[in-house]
């Protein structure tokens, strides 16, 4: 058994090319997740563009994918109409969405292809699309697959992949500080750690590899609270909590330049040594590919 | 205000091609200052607007500097310090007599990396090593790779240089 996991996109917001962000990317949202043979796609923000791209060049000639959508967000659908494999008639597209989330995901996808936005509507795609929900018993090829709801504005889902014991975790776009227990105290001292609701943790628990939305910084994050996502050191503490093997601090704020990319980790590692885990946290690269 | 004229002065009508150079290629180092007032206006001159000035002299991207190339500096294990330079297009590194940068040191295995070059950029894969490649300390199965970068193969560390 194999897992892959490549980073397509994993900026925050809006794409952000240049050479300040040269080194993590400027593509929104987007993760390829290969466990054997079936492949998972995470978001279809701009970084979705270049897989498709590499899927056509590197598939035979059938290619079949299911992607999973954590909201609809212009960062995490904007790749959809540049996705040439939607093209081919060659194609099999599985869409999802959590179930709660009321068939959102084939309505917006459709509307972001009305011909006042985009020169090709979505009926005229050639490949064969079929779309779906996520329920307490969905399973793809034997990967077994769960959704939580997530705090954000109007919602977002995490989804999790589990096969034969390995698991990965894609929960983007979440303000995780706003669920914390002792959200008083931590207000106080930073340094406090986060205490995060149980059914979350539970939702992550030993993940081998946890990709979680990590935008901020302590002080980015007094300022942008309700803005719908989370300081890196909350996502550093939901993977102390969860027993998690490596996260993945993932959706970097478009400010961000590598070096403050950068520097937002190494407070994360420091928290990670202060705690005396040896687990792993790291900065989402556009085109870092990980074997699980 | 700022406006844009052509070496002799004229102001550049609307939808001119306002593309150029400062100052007059054919007077290089003129003692014109390319920036001057005109009644009361700061003028900036931008050489004759014509297409076939820019299209005979100047392309873009035909004059840069030849580049250096890109090189991986082993800054650890046997025979550090050392620079490999990426001359070709895929090059395998490994302890291997094949690998065309050949390191006999433990943990690394015979084909432990490649390294490909894919357009102006470069991108390394694991060639499913024992112990693996680490970038910059987190250990990834492939990358691209980017100024600075630091590779770990076992006991050996390179630094990756774009070159350029
Ligand atoms: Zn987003
Ligand atoms: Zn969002």
């Amino acid at each position: 058994m194999s897992t892959f996991v490549r980073f397509w996109g994993t900026r925050g917001s809006i794409p952000t090319p240049g050479h300040k962000t040269r080194r993590y990317g400027g593509n929104t949202s987007c993760v390829e997740i290969r466990i054997d043979d079936s492949l998972f796609i995470c978001d279809a923000g701009t970084g979705l563009r270049e897989l498709g791209v590499h899927l056509l060049a590197r598939e035979d000639k059938h290619l079949e994918a299911h992607l999973f959508f954590s909201h609809m967000h212009w960062d995490h659908i904007q790749g959809f109409p540049f996705f040439v494999p939607a093209y081919s008639p060659e194609a099999e597209l599985h869409v999802y969405e959590a179930k709660e989330a009321n068939e959102r995901v084939v309505r917006l996808l459709q509307a972001q292809m009305s011909s006042e936005y985009f020169p090709v509507s979505f009926a005229d795609l050639k490949s064969r699309i079929h779309f779906g929900a996520v329920t307490s018993d969905t399973s793809v090829d034997g990967v077994r697959i769960r959704a939580f709801e997530q705090i954000h504005p109007g919602k977002s889902f995490a989804y999790s992949f589990e096969k034969n014991g390995t698991k990965v975790v894609y929960a983007t776009d979440n303000e995780l500080d706003l669920s914390a227990k002792n959200r008083d105290t931590i207000a106080t001292n930073p340094d406090e750690r986060r205490i995060l609701p149980k059914e979350f943790v539970r939702f992550c628990e030993n993940a081998d590899l946890l990709i979680a939305d990590g935008q901020y910084t302590e002080s980015e994050y007094l300022k942008k609270e309700g803005w719908g996502h989370a300081r890196a050191t909350t996502v550093v503490d939901l993977g102390l909590q969860s027993g998690a093997k490596q996260v993945a601090v993932f959706h970097h704020d478009p400010m961000h330049s590598d070096q403050d990319v950068e520097d937002k980790i190494s407070i994360c590692e420091r928290r990670v040594i202060f705690s005396g885990s040896k687990m792993v946290v790291f900065g989402a690269r556009e085109g870092m590919t990980l074997k699980l | 205000m700022w406006t844009l004229c052509n070496a002799d002065g004229v102001e550049a009508s609307p939808g001119a091609r306002t593309r150029g150079i400062i100052g007059d290629p054919a007077n290089p180092g003129g003692t014109d200052s390319p920036a001057s007032r005109k009644n009361g206006k700061h003028v900036l001159k931008i050489g004759r607007l014509t297409e076939t000035t820019l299209s005979q002299s100047f392309h873009p991207g035909r004059h840069v500097r030849p580049k250096k190339k890109a090189e991986l500096e082993q800054v650890e294990g046997p025979g550090a310090p050392a620079r490999h330079i990426l001359a070709k297009d895929e090059v395998v590194v490994g302890r291997s007599r094949e690998a065309d940068v050949q390191i006999e040191s433990e943990m690394m295995s015979r084909k432990h990396m490649l390294v490909r070059r894919v357009g102006p950029e470069f991108e390394y894969e694991d060639l499913d090593s024992k112990f693996g490649v680490y970038l910059n300390s987190v250990k990834a199965f492939a990358a691209v790779l980017r100024d600075g970068d630091v590779l770990q193969l076992g006991k050996v560390v390179f630094i990756f240089h774009e070159g350029g």
